[in-house]
């Protein structure tokens, strides 16, 4: 078994977008990472959508979640990516955002360590090239 | 409100998946609805009402496959698992309400071409779901996993308990004829299978099956009437609560939810509907598409303290002579996974005393929907 994590291939991966959740994406795209937060109570809600669940406000602000910690994830073993070689690692991560009202993030664990991948552990951002834009995944930091 | 009860239940042998071709998925549906309107001692032309779990089965072919006359009642629950049960209420509601007199319910699947499996990976790509995408989740599996292993790190939970869970389905369904995971299995067994994803591995996954089964709920008034001895709906519910949400498609439940398998609402409501306690339970069917979410549910439906389902396991408490036994029948990890229908089967069979493995004298039994997105929903029985 591989030591380290491998990030999928997301280059064939066209990210569908609406109205609400376009400008996260349109922020990743300039490797900018922002979350809705209500403009008028300062709910954050996640994923984007076009109320905010408190008080149903159609206001929003799009704001830097701050830093991340790892809330869960799991390692998965994929099929290797080349005949014969070995199998590959991929660790979908979710990261916690304290500052952010606890919004979770959902995305790759790139290239970590496996045995290093621990709940808490603090993570950066880093991005990653899809069809159509830049999508972000996390590094330990 | 006026009681209802099942009286009649039938279903198709049970197939791993693809083994059920040539038979259709109608064909399948077909054979479950005849057998159980016979149980029933009722004809097809009785049968004034439907409900559904999921999508796909349009009443309108089956009332002219069957020769159905009219129905008076149709209605179908949502959802990825968690509405199963959820037929039940539906049933229950067009029989007390006087919409229907006789209502077919029907679960079924055939995995052929359509993986449960990789039921994420198969869904046509939304804008809430893209994260799941960049993140590499394809399975309802691997996405649950992410909750076992936070209730592991809050709790304290240890792989053991997810092996007891597969060991204890294993050793009933030794003795279940239509099981097809019937050799028993060892915990050096279990530790030994490739990690899927972890802390899940292969085990931990419930088998991929085809087949279809049908139900017949009436009146309390007229069940007493009926060959069968009646099985009475004591409680009902299918819903959920904001907190759970999308729950695995979008895995942003609070703290309070994420370490749970979703079912403390539908729990309060049918305890309350019922009238009875966690303690009252004899037997437990509940959705185990994945071993970790028995062990959750396990402290959702309050048979445990939250955060002690891995101890309440590893004592012993879900095999036959436990204070709780879960799934006699081997669930959906060992005996046939007909996303929830074979646990109302095994409720069915317990309270009727016709069970393979008898529980001693079993007046109520609880049946759950799968842990998925709301709706939920479970059913207490009695006999």
């Amino acid at each position: 078994m591989p030591s380290r994590s491998t990030t999928h291939d997301l280059s064939r991966i066209a990210i569908a977008m609406d109205t609400w959740t376009r400008p996260f994406w349109e922020a990743a795209d300039r490797e900018r990472l922002v979350v809705p937060r209500c403009g008028r109570c300062g709910h954050y809600r996640w994923p984007p959508g076009p109320f905010c669940p408190q008080c149903h406000s159609q206001e929003t602000e799009w704001v830097d979640p701050g830093r991340g910690r790892i809330y869960s994830f799991t390692v998965l073993s994929r099929p290797p990516a080349t005949e014969g070689g070995e199998p590959e690692l991929s660790v979908p991560t979710l990261v916690r955002f304290a500052d952010a009202g606890g919004t979770l993030l959902l995305g790759s664990l790139a290239d970590a360590p496996i045995a290093a991948i621990a709940i808490d552990a603090p993570v950066t951002i880093g991005w990653a090239q899809a069809a159509n834009t830049r999508v972000p995944i996390f590094h330990l930091a | 409100m006026s009681e209802t009860a099942i009286v009649g239940v039938g279903a198709t042998p049970y197939y791993f998946r693809g083994q059920s071709r040539p038979q259709t998925l109608f064909e399948l549906i077909g054979k479950a609805s005849l057998a159980a309107v016979a149980d029933a001692g009722l004809d097809i032309t009785d049968i004034d009402g439907m409900a559904f779990y999921a999508t796909g089965f349009e009443p309108g072919a089956i009332v002219e496959m069957l020769g159905i006359p009219e129905l008076n009642f149709s209605s179908v629950v949502s959802s990825f698992g968690g509405g199963s049960a959820g037929i039940l209420d539906l049933a229950a509601m067009a029989v007390q309400s006087g919409r229907a007199k006789a209502v077919l319910c029907i679960g079924a699947c055939q995995q052929a071409e359509n993986r449960y499996g990789a039921a994420l990976a198969g869904m046509a790509p939304t804008p809430d779901g893209e994260w799941r995408r960049t993140a590499d989740l394809r399975g309802p599996g691997e996405a649950l996993a992410l909750l076992a292993r936070r209730h592991m790190h809050v709790y304290g939970t240890r792989r053991e308990a997810f092996g007891e869970v597969v060991m204890a389905s294993r050793a009933y369904a030794a003795t279940r004829p239509e099981a097809l995971r019937r050799k028993p299995l060892s915990l050096d067994e279990y530790m030994a299978a490739p990690m899927l994803a972890d802390p899940l591995c292969r085990l931990d996954f419930c088998l991929e099956t085809d087949g279809a089964l049908a139900f017949v709920v009436t009146s309390a008034e007229r069940a007493r009437d009926l060959p069968q001895k009646p099985v009475y709906i004591a409680a009902s519910a299918h819903g959920g609560e904001r907190e759970w949400g999308r729950s695995f498609f979008w895995l942003n439940m609070p703290d309070s939810h994420f370490t749970t398998a979703g079912g403390e609402h539908t729990a309060r409501r049918l305890f309350a509907q019922a009238g009875i306690a966690p303690a009252d339970i004899d037997v437990a069917l509940l959705y185990d598409h994945f071993s970790p979410l028995v062990v959750m549910q396990l402290e959702d439906y309050g048979f445990c303290p939250r955060g002690e389902g891995g101890p309440f396991v590893e004592s012993g408490a879900i095999r036959m002579d436990g204070s709780l036994p879960v799934n006699p029948h081997g669930g959906h990890l060992s005996e046939a996974y007909v996303i929830g229908m074979t646990h109302i089967r095994e409720a069915v069979e317990q309270l009727r005393g016709t069970a393979v493995n008898q529980i001693p004298d079993a007046r109520h039994a609880i049946v759950s929907g799968g842990p998925a997105p709301i709706p939920m929903s479970g059913a207490i029985l009695r006999s």
